[in-house]
């Protein structure tokens, strides 16, 4: 019986096997939601040029934003486990060590600084931009937590996460001062970026963060080996023959933009950085050949789930996602703090 | 052979090094003992192309060590660490694989097992192949790391390159069975392939034995240099290492047996 599950179980987290439950799960959801819609809508719609209400709801709402929540979940998700491979710890990730709260800062600095002017500049420019400005927040506390946290060619894990931290909570406060003085539109957007949402998805949204995600991705992927050989250290990997500083200034940049457009778009939406590979690495080891295209890809299936729960559970009302990924998340980090046992195999 | 020549070290104020030369030969072993803070590890690290040197040079097979790129210096040889911190669930296979990460071309599924098996039965780990590396003991991770060593150094094979293996203590945390294991492993390994060894070692029993060369070394110069019997004299030991021993032939080999004496009875050993 054991063997059978083994096998089942190979076979689903098999990456063919996680693209096809990928697929599944975005044709099956295209069905939630605050409006029902039968199947043949849903065929309709798809393949056929016709025009009406639920046509609409799918092609312009719903298939966008699974697609969205997709490319974000994927994004999060492999960044977290690139950031888990920098700094060689399995408890980073992109919240925890304050780089969603400067991306986060850098978003809102753009939202109040330069609001009269998004409103003029078209859809597409001004969320380019602010995506930016969180690309740019990302990469400066990704390197300045990098800075603090090294000695030594060591990443002290206690500094990382207190410098964190730190940065969480000063640009936590230069927020909190924005937010005060923001005006009341400014006050909406700023709180839908800190609790973070999917609910605009939209077809430019995904112009825009469809090629950066996707091609980070893909970039990110050529690394693995370089990955795999700092875990067991930077000078180890050096003496693999890996130019471990040109791998790591790739990994911060690359991992930066994917973050900073992630952000950008939906805003905060925590923990998947965490989870997600840490889940995998619990049944496959780490093995960054694998666990970067398997992240992305189950990245893309919990945050399209989680996004469907979020617009369904309170309906017609949404809750915002990154409540929603924050109440399983943070509990589950728990579990990892506590969880000490030590393991003799994989499970 | 690897040539050094005049080389000094300095990390931040400190200067480790100081205007040391030796050779390193293929198919010999090279042993440096020395206290703590004598730079042994410093001196290893510089040879692997770890540090960047003050002054001096090193000569690699006839190559400047400095217009080689890391890569083709990871062909020609594979650095045994004294330890290695992972903090997530690594599969010993994964982790000896990382040997073949210096190959030039992408290795072929079937050549990288080969390779992945034969360097597990060498170090007698073949049934801790699916272990995670964190749940085994010092010796064991010690011994995986080895294969990971051989993988590098096999996984490229250049009949007219010469190969190295630097050892930083590798008997460290081993018991001595596995010690002696290990060095029968690498001796063996050095007259088949022809492969030089440069290794630290503290125990210097283990070092008589193991070595062709003994290098001592005192606060980052080049106190002695020779055949074990021609360095591990008791004057050497007590006026380098600071320890009061009595030197013997080894009852078995061709090398000095040395017994350490406490400081408390050293007027017996007079």
């Amino acid at each position: 019986m054991n063997i059978v599950l083994d096998h089942i179980k190979e076979r689903i987290l098999s990456l063919p096997g996680l693209v096809i439950i990928l697929l599944t799960v975005m044709i099956t959801m295209l069905f939630f939601g605050a409006y029902t819609i039968s199947v043949s809508e849903v065929f309709a719609a798809i393949f056929e040029e016709k025009q009406g209400a639920s046509n609409f709801l799918i092609l312009n709402i719903r298939l966008p934003r699974i697609l969205l929540a997709g490319l974000i979940g994927a994004g999060l998700s492999v960044s977290g486990a690139m950031i888990q491979g920098l700094f060689r710890n399995p408890l980073a990730d992109q919240t925890l060590i304050g780089v969603t709260s400067g991306a986060m800062l850098f978003a809102i600095l753009s939202i109040v600084f330069m609001g009269s002017l998004l409103v003029i500049l078209p859809a597409f420019i001004s969320q380019f931009f602010v995506a930016l400005f969180a690309f740019l927040g990302g990469l400066l506390t990704t390197f300045l937590v990098y800075r603090i946290s090294r000695q030594h060619g060591q990443v002290q894990v206690g500094t990382m996460l207190l410098a964190g931290i730190a940065i969480s909570a000063f640009a936590a406060a230069i927020s909190g001062a924005f937010i005060y003085i923001s005006d009341d539109q400014q006050l909406r957007d700023i709180t839908f970026w800190s609790l973070g949402s999917l609910s605009g998805a939209n077809w430019t949204q995904l112009a825009i963060a469809g090629p950066i995600i996707i091609i980070g991705t893909l970039l990110l992927t050529r690394f693995d080996k370089s990955l795999n050989a700092i875990l067991l250290g930077e000078q180890e990997a050096a003496y693999l023959g890996i130019n471990v500083g040109r791998v790591k200034k790739s990994i911060i940049l690359l991992t930066s933009l994917i973050i900073g457009i992630c952000i950008g778009i939906s805003g905060i939406i925590g923990f998947i950085g965490l989870i997600i590979p840490h889940f995998l690495r619990l049944l496959k080891g780490t093995d960054f050949t694998y666990l970067i295209k398997s992240s992305a890809l189950v990245g893309a299936i919990f945050l399209i789930l989680a996004d469907t729960i979020a617009r369904t559970i309170i309906s017609p009302a949404e809750l915002p996602i990154g409540i929603l990924t924050a109440l399983i998340g943070a509990p589950f980090f728990l579990w990892i703090l506590v969880r000490n046992r030590p393991r003799k195999y994989i499970l | 052979m690897i040539e050094v020549k005049d080389i000094s070290v300095r990390k931040g104020k400190h200067q480790i090094l100081k205007k040391l030369s030796l050779n390193i030969r293929p198919g010999k072993i090279t042993v440096v003992v020395g206290n703590n803070g004598a730079g042994k590890t410093t001196l290893l690290e510089s040879l692997t192309g770890a540090n960047s040197l003050e002054e001096g040079e090193i000569i690699w097979d006839r190559i400047s060590l400095n217009k080689m790129n890391l890569k083709n210096l990871a062909q020609r040889r594979a650095v045994l660490s004294q330890s290695v911190k992972v903090n997530f669930p690594v599969i010993v296979s994964d982790l000896v694989k990382m040997g073949t990460y210096v190959a030039d071309e992408e290795l072929s599924e079937k050549k990288i097992n080969t390779l992945l098996d034969h360097a597990l039965k060498d170090v007698e780990l073949y049934a801790f192949k699916d272990r995670v590396f964190n749940t085994l003991s010092g010796g064991e991770q010690k011994r995986v790391l080895l294969a990971k060593c051989l993988v590098q150094l096999n996984c490229c094979n250049w009949a007219n390159v010469n190969k190295y293996i630097f050892l930083d203590e590798p008997t460290a945390s081993l018991d001595i069975q596995q010690q002696y294991k290990l060095i029968e492993k690498i001796k063996y390994l050095v007259k088949r392939r022809n492969i030089g060894v440069f290794a630290i070692f503290h125990d210097l029993n283990l070092a008589a034995q193991f070595a062709d060369e003994i290098l001592m070394l005192n606060s980052g110069k080049l106190i002695k240099r020779g055949s074990p019997r021609e360095v591990l004299t008791s004057e050497n030991l007590k006026t380098v290492l600071g320890i009061h021993a009595i030197v013997q032939p080894h009852p078995l080999y061709d090398c000095p047996h040395i017994t350490t004496i406490p400081y408390s009875i050293k007027k017996v050993s007079a």
